[in-house]
């Protein structure tokens, strides 16, 4: 059904859950994780702060 | 008849002789009535000027020559035990111990180069889709290499979907990405923070070279128009590529045990 003007919405955004494959210090010493996840059916991979996920049950 | 007056009348005087030349140079003109929307359109002397642009920098280091044969122990348990995610979970510790072992072992340079590169069609198709359009976006890059075998050029038309690592002598975008004997897989940025119109990785995209080759550029890959991410697969078609550069001071050679660090900086 087509939503009407006035109609209370929220964007649909994609949940990224992955694993840990690597940890390493940045040159700003941070803590970054190379997360690998996979979209349509292909392995994506991106290093990430560590601050910005959190654990889940596998 | 005051001097307002005089001023309203002149210039209503002036709006009715160019109205009345104007449309002789093909001017179209509406009654202010018959408008129902505001339209602008921009001319050549108002479109802003914003060149991409990017620069790599690559630095290739190699163990000293009797710490070699430990390098390879080493690249080699780590890959064994970092295969599987199951291997992975099992090993985590392990594999660490293994990187910093790796980084402490001494390493001298064996050259360093610059790559100021071209940024492609498709990737500034694909930047100003996910940046002026984009509502769920995820970035996502993969950096690989370009190798000597079958080259002849880089172009602004070269294509993700064109990527061919075969080492084949008439590859579609005018190279090959260095094969996966060269370097197991593509790199993975990342990127810190933009600045002064500049955007740099954090970190340098380190490449374990396994063997003898000859690296001409780099290229960078991002997250197609479409949406679909890149991957770190060598040769692999998915994404968007980016941008392709070639080597300031021509070719340059890897070896087996080597180490090739890239960073790249990005530039509107």
């Amino acid at each position: 059904m087509a939503l009407k003007t006035g109609a209370a919405v929220r964007l649909i955004q994609p949940e990224i859950r992955g694993e840990v494959i690597e940890r390493r210090i940045s040159n700003d010493d941070e803590l970054e994780l190379l997360v690998e996840w996979q979209e349509d059916g292909q392995p994506v991979r991106r290093w990430i702060d560590a601050d910005r996920v959190e654990e889940v049950a596998a | 008849m005051n001097a307002r007056q005089h001023m309203i009348d002149a210039i209503r005087s002036m709006g009715a002789r160019m109205a009345a030349t104007s449309t002789g140079h093909g001017v179209e003109r509406a009654p202010a009535t018959a408008r129902t929307d505001a339209v602008y359109a921009h001319g050549a002397a108002q479109v802003e000027q914003a060149l991409a642009s990017g620069v790599y920098m690559a630095d290739f280091w190699m163990p000293h020559a009797h710490r070699i044969n430990e390098v390879q122990a080493l690249r080699a348990r780590l890959a064994e035990i970092t295969a599987t995610s199951l291997l992975r979970r099992l090993h985590g510790d392990e594999a660490d111990a293994i990187r910093l072992r790796l980084a402490l072992i001494p390493h001298e340079l064996v050259w360093s180069d610059t790559i100021h590169n071209l940024v492609t069609t498709e990737g500034k198709n694909a930047a100003l889709t996910h940046l002026l359009k984009g509502s769920s976006y995820t970035a996502s890059q993969a950096l690989g290499l370009i190798e000597d075998t079958g080259y002849s050029a880089v172009s602004a038309t070269n294509t993700a979907a064109n990527i061919t690592a075969s080492g084949g002598g008439s590859p579609a975008n005018g190279w090959n990405e260095a094969p996966s004997a060269t370097v197991a897989t593509r790199g993975t940025p990342s990127f810190g923070t933009a600045g002064s119109g500049q955007l740099a990785t954090s970190s340098a995209v380190s490449f374990s070279t396994l063997a003898t080759d000859t690296i001409k550029g780099a290229i960078l890959l991002i997250r197609s128009s479409a949406g679909v991410a890149p991957t770190t697969a060598v040769g692999n078609t998915s994404g968007a590529l980016y941008s392709a550069g070639l080597f300031s001071g021509g070719d340059q050679a890897v070896t087996a045990s080597g180490t090739l660090n890239v960073t790249y900086t990005a530039g509107l």
